[in-house]
């Protein structure tokens, strides 16, 4: 990758995305501290997703990477090179803005070649990549039309071309897919990760919305109050959640307050409140927890069953449902019982599945391997 | 009718009509449009006429006269000349700095919003008269450069340097206003894109912030540019004897070769001069005009855009190869300014806020000066100019016969020019942009083309010298101010509000008093003080109709510095300022006490 005298990058001929490096990265406002201690090395080719409720820190996180905040302390390296100190302009990072950005005086073919011109690429050149760009978003054909006369889906492809048509070795984005209704939302998921694909680009995607953290990325960065809380691929993120606040936030959960205690096989094991003190039950966790602290028991609303009261197990709860609500392929059963109203979402496809009608009583039952334990007593709530 | 009368309305409600009933409220218009034409329109019709009266009849012999005239020639070329550059000084500085005003901290930005707004709102005229006192020869310029060991200093007042210095500074805050309110509202994530695409902040401004800012710009120059066509007071002031622009031309024509006709015919060709300009800049003047339906929409900027675009795309390979080569040497000198982007913003305010606020600060230490004639800083101090005005019972019935003119003429000016709002807001088939052209106009018309029509039209009817003859045009040049404000405030109305209070009962008094009054207060009372200044700061109009007996405060003034120049305008100013001040003051006190008055009642009902 060669240097122009300005300092901003040429257009990077390989197409592929670069590897980066956030070591330490932190910002403080005064005495707020806004990104506390950020790491996270992200793949040549890898989609990460930066998921937090807002105030978590996420905007700073990025402003930082586009340059438009400087870090307190830490640095920013791409491919090797640390660009935390470095202008905007001269970064030569791809930023999808959240609401698109557009210039919108500029024809759709200017504003893609805008990158292109800022790098003093020669006009013939300019014109076959702009085409190009355009050609990747399925957007030929609209290169004399204005921002103005497009849908907000279009407008949309008109930012990632402009972002990515200058082969940035990474791809930035802002919520890209806030302003769009929820159909082309989920359209342009689908898209966007097919794009990031065929480019091999190194993609931070920052969002709040955990449905498309949870789809399009290879890995999750779950941010709360400044720092990053868990990293993993999806899967990893929700079976195995580290913290009530994950749990809470990507997903439902069921909390059960109550307590840990060391048994005498040396496992340690939990007594909720509320249940019978012999009924000691075990956590998938149970290795993480100190025994005899307090500890909130997370357990997802799909891994419930309700089974008849006749013949159960003898660590079932008791409950009585108290609502169902019909969601199509499942209904989501609100039990009350004495560790605390719970929700249970069964599937309707399931003949073998009883069908409960509010006032039936019921056995509430969960595996304990779906059950995980918390000290934390934080927990995000879930914007859905 | 009001709102708790008994529901005897009910039968009312449920009576069936069998048409619709017509919709009267254009009805509101009339006193407005009657007062404009009377006064207005048909004032400068008769000078039209005059311009073409000859010995025998219709002639044009006048406009010979003028056209080959040298000195004619010489005056619009110098106004032209004048214009031009305070219309450039005013754009960059003001433009520069509206841009600092959006990029500061809310509290410092309030604060140098008053440096702009306290000028804003004070006299031309002690402005005018403040930068004698900076920049003539025994003044503070002067003397701070003999500090230095500079003996001869430039000569800079009494002629364009001083008239070129006034108008720049009386006319920045207009160039600055507007600027800075489409600024306020111009979102910055297109620059952000623009510079993580690879442009340098300077790069970025020039190519995505710049041109949303455009057609304010162009309003700006537009309004400051002819603004200056018209201007009187600050030339005749800060100009030599041989520097008259037109409407010092004009006066003189008139008065000292007593040749009415010459005056008329050329204030006509100025008067074509600065409609022809209002015609052609109408799309970006609009806004600033608060004319109804007259903005200019974006898709008419998009397809002006798009027909470029497409021009450039059917040109040669060549041709855009130029056009690129162009561009580049346009960035590269945008990145060796944007280096010096902070320095230049800095020094913006720095010469800006210097020219705003120390013509006020002159005024303020020069009232207190013992001289009796002009020298600053004073070398001595004390209150006898102060003692002198309170004495004078010419001056103190000057300030009076002022104070009570401006006053009604802004009063009868909000009541007219609120029922007028009113019905072109919210009257049905009212053609809104002719009429509010017409309302327009008495502020793009330069007041001595206006006060010499008037004058002609009025003086033979003994109006000159009687408090009517100078109510009526102040009325004039106020309505213009009623009407925008209030119009303004009407369009922000919900019209459902008047629609549910008439649904709940009340007829259109009702709805006038309960609903429209108290909602529109605060503009109709904006509207009163901007109308009241536009009479209290007027020397034109009173050179033309105050008569031995009704000299105002401001032709007082104007005549007292002509003949010599003292600190009595400057205590004038201070004492006027004072009051001013007061007056807000006594308003934030009222409001304080009134609301501390209800919280310890309501505190006393608790108990």
């Amino acid at each position: 990758m060669s240097e122009m005298s300005e300092g901003v990058q040429v257009v990077d001929q390989v197409a592929t995305g670069g590897e980066v490096e956030l070591d330490g990265l932190s910002k403080r406002y005064g005495t707020v501290e806004a990104v506390r201690g950020v790491s996270l090395n992200i793949r040549r080719g890898e989609f990460l997703a930066i998921l937090g409720p807002s105030g978590a820190g996420k905007t700073t996180l990025l402003n930082m990477l586009t340059g438009f905040e400087e870090p307190t302390s830490g640095a920013i390296r791409i491919n090797g090179r640390d660009v935390a100190r470095l202008a905007p302009h001269k970064r030569g990072i791809g930023v999808v803005f959240q609401h698109y950005a557009l210039f919108k005086h500029m024809t759709v073919a200017q504003n893609v070649g805008f990158p292109l011109r800022m790098r003093r690429m020669p006009l013939r050149e300019q014109r076959s990549h702009i085409q190009h760009a355009l050609e990747m978003v399925k957007l030929d054909g609209y290169a004399t039309r204005f921002p103005d006369q497009l849908s907000g889906g279009q407008q949309q492809r008109v930012a990632l071309a402009r972002a990515i048509v200058f082969r940035p070795a990474l791809l930035l984005m802002d919520e890209p897919l806030g302003a769009l209704d929820k159909r082309l939302r989920e359209h342009m998921r689908v898209e966007i990760k097919r794009l990031q694909r065929n480019l091999g680009a190194t993609v931070i995607y920052v969002t709040h919305d955990q449905g498309e953290a949870l789809t399009m990325a290879d890995r999750v960065a779950v941010m709360n109050d400044g720092a990053v809380e868990q990293l993993g691929p999806p899967t990893e993120l929700y079976e195995r959640p580290v913290s009530a606040f994950v749990a809470d936030f990507v997903g439902e959960t069921n909390f059960f307050r109550g307590r840990t205690v060391l048994d005498a096989d040396g496992r340690v094991r939990v007594v909720l409140d509320g249940d019978r003190l012999e009924h000691r039950r075990d956590v998938d966790n149970a290795a993480t927890l100190k025994p005899d602290h307090g500890v909130d028991v997370g357990v997802r609303p799909e891994q419930v069953s309700l089974l008849p009261v006749e013949g159960a197990d003898e660590l079932a709860v008791p409950g009585t449902v108290s609502e169902v609500l019909y969601e199509g392929g499942t209904a989501l059963h609100v039990v009350e019982t004495a560790i605390g109203n719970l929700n249970a979402r069964l599937s309707l496809t399931n003949h073998l599945q009883t069908r409960w009608a509010v006032g039936d009583q019921v056995a509430v039952h969960w595996d304990a391997r779906a059950a995980r334990g918390y000290h934390d007593a934080s927990r995000g709530s879930s914007p859905s | 009718m009001s709102v708790d009368s008994p529901p005897e309305q009910f039968t009312g409600g449920l009576t069936i009509r069998p048409r619709r009933r017509p919709d009267h409220r254009w009805l509101t218009l009339v006193p407005l449009l009657a007062v404009l034409i009377l006064l207005f329109v048909v004032p400068l019709g008769s000078l039209l006429v005059d311009s073409f009266r000859g010995g025998q009849g219709f002639t044009l012999e006048n406009y010979r006269e003028q056209v080959t005239s040298p000195v004619f020639w010489r005056a619009i070329r110098r106004t032209l000349v004048i214009a031009a550059l305070s219309t450039g000084i005013c754009v960059v500085l003001g433009y520069c700095m509206a841009y600092v005003l959006t990029r500061i901290p809310k509290r410092l930005r309030g604060v140098l919003l008053v440096v702009v707004l306290v000028p804003y709102f004070t006299s031309i005229l002690i402005r005018s008269y403040a930068w004698i006192a900076i920049l003539a020869p025994s003044g503070l310029v002067a003397r701070t450069l003999a500090l230095f060991g500079v003996d001869t200093p430039p000569e800079l007042v009494f002629n364009q340097t001083g008239m070129l210095i006034g108008t720049v500074q009386i006319l920045l805050p207009l160039a600055l206003l507007p600027i800075y309110s489409v600024m306020s509202g111009i979102d910055r994530a297109p620059v952000r894109a623009a510079q993580s695409l690879g442009a340098s902040p300077a790069v970025a401004h020039w190519h995505v912030y710049r041109p949303a800012t455009s057609s304010a710009v162009t309003a700006a120059a537009a309004l400051v540019f002819i603004s200056t066509l018209g201007f009187y007071v600050t030339p005749a002031l800060l100009g030599g004897p041989g520097d008259t622009l037109i409407a010092q031309s004009i006066l003189v024509q008139f008065s000292n070769l007593v040749d009415p006709a010459g005056a008329a015919a050329q204030a006509t060709l100025l008067l074509l001069v600065v409609l022809l300009l209002f015609v052609i800049l109408f799309r970006y003047l609009a806004p600033s005009l608060s004319v109804a339906g007259a903005e200019p929409t974006p898709a008419s900027t998009a397809t002006r855009s798009g027909r470029r675009f497409s021009r450039a795309a059917g040109s040669t390979e060549r041709h855009e190869e130029l056009r690129a080569l162009r561009a580049r040497i346009l960035d590269t000198g945008l990145d060796v300014v944007g280096r010096l982007r902070l320095p230049i913003l800095a020094g913006s305010w720095i010469v800006g806020a210097a020219l705003l606020v120390t013509p006020l600060v002159v005024v303020a230490i020069w009232s207190f000066s013992d001289a009796t004639y002009l020298t600053f800083p004073p070398e001595e101090y004390s209150t006898r100019w102060f003692a002198d005005y309170f004495a004078d019972e010419a001056w103190l019935d000057s300030t009076f016969l002022s104070l009570g003119i401006a006053s009604a003429s802004a009063a009868i000016s909000v009541v007219i020019g609120g029922l007028g709002a009113f019905g072109l807001v919210r009257g049905p088939r009212v053609p809104r942009v002719p009429v509010a052209i017409l309302v327009a106009m008495p502020m793009i018309v330069p007041p001595m083309i206006y006060s010499l029509g008037f004058f002609v039209l009025v003086a033979p009817h003994g109006l000159v010298g009687t408090h009517l003859g100078l109510i009526l045009p102040y009325l004039v040049l106020g309505l213009p101010f009623a009407v925008s404000i209030t119009a303004a405030a009407l369009r922000n109305l919900d019209v459902r509000l008047e629609n549910a209070a008439r649904s709940l009962g009340a007829g259109p008094l009702s709805v006038l008093r309960h609903v429209l009054l108290p909602a529109l207060r605060p503009a109709l009372v904006s509207g009163f003080v901007f109308a009241f200044l536009a009479a209290f700061d007027d020397v034109v109009v009173a050179t033309f109709m105050s008569g031995p007996t009704a000299v105002t405060l401001p032709l007082r003034m104007f005549q007292d510095i002509k003949l010599e120049v003292s600190p009595r305008t400057a205590v004038v100013a201070v004492v006027l300022l004072g009051a001013g001040a007061a007056a807000v003051l006594l308003r934030f006190v009222t409001a304080w006490l009134v609301r501390a008055v209800r919280v310890a009642l309501s505190r006393l009902g608790d108990s």
